[in-house]
């Protein structure tokens, strides 16, 4: 990791910081954050990455970064770059990430803490042997074919629910209705297909999980009021993504790019950074690929949705009508889309690279059926609390319609390890009231609150910065990990 | 680094992940180090009978797509074939050309420890370098970060 203490940063205002272009950067750096988060994030290697991503051919405005930033592979964790086709603009993995499509599912019930309290044990107990999770997890459903891969890669979460996974009113409520265009599979190979067969409905590992949270706060009545979301209510939540088939799609194509860079007489600061434009031959293969491990990744978290259900039935003794599991919304942190922007009053149709960032859309268009703005979900670290929020208008005009993902890594795994790893953490979370069940007593340790930044704060700063609002906090009360 | 064995693997800490540093006196020596701690993160070998083997060969373009490469297909046959490793070997590293083995058996969750759950071994800050010429002997070195 390189040191970044010599990285001119000049304040913009409370909430915005901005990195001068110099050297190679085609544009400036811009990182939203307040003095404090400044502090942290420096010297952690995330302000080298945002100039790194300002040296992409085609790059639009500023590489930016949202306050949750930190060190990734390529572009920084929190990191959104446009890139302009039109203009020789790329498209690179390192700018999405290995987990594609990782994303977050927030759904209502109409069950209080009260009414599942009593039954916590019972209900996580479901949660987790209904879905799998851990290393190597698999078999949540039957086995799939290739042939019936190939419609999940191409049709996403409507493939869940042809099979009975949810409801078709349900993929309203998903971004780009849960099926992203342009996905052609012959474009993914058989390694990822092979990794991908038996991951579907499944968690995985790392900071992946599902939570029964309880709503403690809301901060915008008419918001919540639209989205039937009042104090006490019971929620769940889950965060996972693509699993091993997008992580082979990243491993496949950042090879491909990573050759297709000399042809096309590209250099970069970071091997991990490998593109190609956007229009060209293996620019359109990566897209085309992602686009089927994005919709790999709706049909698994709308799979896992039906199996949050079905645990909330069993454990509960409840009908599903009592239940009234309905999706608020599902985003995804981990993608590059093609979308319209306005740059200096002209429409251009841009590739916009949201690595740990959410798409904020405001209270207009096509992207969401809420009239408040489209839902963003910022889940915090394990065992303390998660925002939900709304994009706004100024998401489009500062940050290609973006805000953060999440709270952020401050402490190694080693680091967490060492210091939560002797504690007996699964009894210090149930006298706080939150029962936990995960497959690895080092993931727990590792992903413990305290080795990520507070996201009160992260979301805070999108607040005052006005790029999205926030609507209600949750705090967990079961969760699930592997 | 004198008291350091001619092969071999230590960890490397790292805020969002995980890194092995690893080295040996040949290019196929680092790569069986690489093999090893991965191994290590994986699971416990020692706890792993070297029954049955896969043949690893690859090509690749410099020694840090194939290092990469070979750290993948480890990766690969565990999540695919559910293919516990043991022991690793390395017979050339000849661009373009890796070919080796991976010795282990099918996991059996009774007998073997599950550890890190590894996405992939990343090209970050990658590079595999020849750190010492000479009569002693040549020394390889390479970092490698995994993301988890």
């Amino acid at each position: 990791m390189s040191k970044d203490e010599w990285i001119d940063v000049r304040k913009v205002n409370d909430q915005l910081f901005e990195i001068p272009r110099t050297g190679g950067m085609r544009v400036p750096g811009r990182i939203y954050c307040d003095e404090r988060l400044m502090g942290e994030i420096r010297g952690e290697g995330g302000l080298q990455q945002v100039r790194n991503v300002a040296h992409l051919p085609g790059i639009v405005g500023y590489s930016l970064a949202m306050p949750d930033i930190h060190w990734g592979y390529g572009f920084p964790i929190g990191g959104v770059a446009a890139t302009d086709p039109e203009e020789g603009g790329v498209v690179s993995p390192g700018g999405v990430g290995y987990d594609i499509n990782c994303g977050v599912r927030l759904c209502a019930t109409r069950l209080s803490a009260e009414d599942v309290h009593p039954k916590i044990e019972s209900v996580v107990g479901r949660f987790f042997s209904n879905i799998p999770c851990g290393v190597g997890s698999e078999g949540a459903i039957p086995r799939v074919s290739i042939k019936e891969l190939e419609k999940v890669m191409t049709t996403g979460a409507e493939w869940a629910v042809s099979r009975g996974y949810g409801r078709r009113e349900q993929l309203e409520f998903i971004e780009e209705r849960g099926r992203l265009g342009g996905g052609d599979p012959s474009d993914v190979s058989a390694r990822a297909r092979e990794r991908g067969l038996e991951q579907i409905g499944t968690l995985g590992s790392g900071n992946h999980f599902a939570e029964i949270d309880r709503i403690v706060e809301i901060y915008h009545p008419a918001a919540a009021a639209e989205f039937g979301l009042e104090v006490g209510q019971v929620a769940i939540l889950i965060h996972t993504g693509s699993r091993g088939f997008g992580y082979q799609i990243c491993d496949d194509y950042l090879k491909v790019l990573g050759r297709a860079m000399q042809r096309y007489g590209i250099q970069l600061p970071d091997r991990q950074l490998a593109c190609a434009p956007v229009e060209s031959p293996e620019g359109r293969a990566y897209l085309s690929a992602m686009a089927c491990a994005a919709n790999f990744a709706w049909a698994n978290r709308q799979t896992i949705m039906h199996l949050a259900e079905r645990s909330l039935i069993e454990g509960l003794g409840l009908t599903p009508r009592d239940v009234g599991l309905r999706l608020i919304y599902d985003v995804c942190h981990n993608v590059a889309k093609l979308e319209d922007h306005e740059v200096d009053g002209k429409l251009r149709r841009l590739c916009v690279h949201r690595k740990g960032a959410t798409r904020a859309h405001p209270p207009r268009g096509q992207s969401s059926p809420w009239n408040v703005g489209q839902p963003v979900i910022v889940p915090g670290d394990m065992g303390s609390e998660s925002y939900l929020c709304v994009g706004t208008e100024k998401s489009l005009t500062e940050t290609f319609g973006s805000t953060c993902h999440g709270a952020g890594r401050v402490l190694s795994r080693t680091a967490a390890k060492a210091k939560f790893g002797r504690r007996d953490l699964v009894r210090e979370l149930a006298e706080e009231g939150i029962t936990v069940m995960a497959k690895g007593r080092g993931t727990l340790a590792e992903e413990m609150r305290g080795a990520y930044k507070e996201v009160s704060r992260v979301v805070d700063v999108m607040d005052r910065a006005g790029i999205s609002r926030k609507v209600a906090r949750l705090k967990p009360i079961g969760v699930i990990k592997g | 680094m004198p008291d350091e064995p001619m092969t071999g693997w230590t960890l490397v800490d790292h805020t969002a992940d995980i890194g092995l540093r690893v080295w040996g006196g040949t290019p196929a020596e680092l790569f069986e180090s690489a093999g090893r701690g991965l191994a290590h993160l994986m699971t416990d070998p020692r706890l792993v009978r070297p029954s049955e083997s896969r043949e690893i060969v690859l090509d690749a373009r410099d020694l840090e797509e194939a290092l990469i490469s070979w750290l993948q297909e480890m990766i690969y046959r565990f999540e695919v074939e559910r293919f516990v490793p043991a022991e690793i070997e390395v017979d050339e590293v000849r661009l373009p050309r890796v070919a080796g083995r991976i010795r282990g058996e099918a996991f059996d969750p009774a007998r073997h420890e599950t550890r890190l759950d590894i996405k992939a071994a990343t090209y970050h800050a990658l590079e595999v370098l020849r750190t010492a010429t000479g009569e002693g002997g040549d020394r390889w070195e390479a970092v490698v970060i995994f993301d988890i």
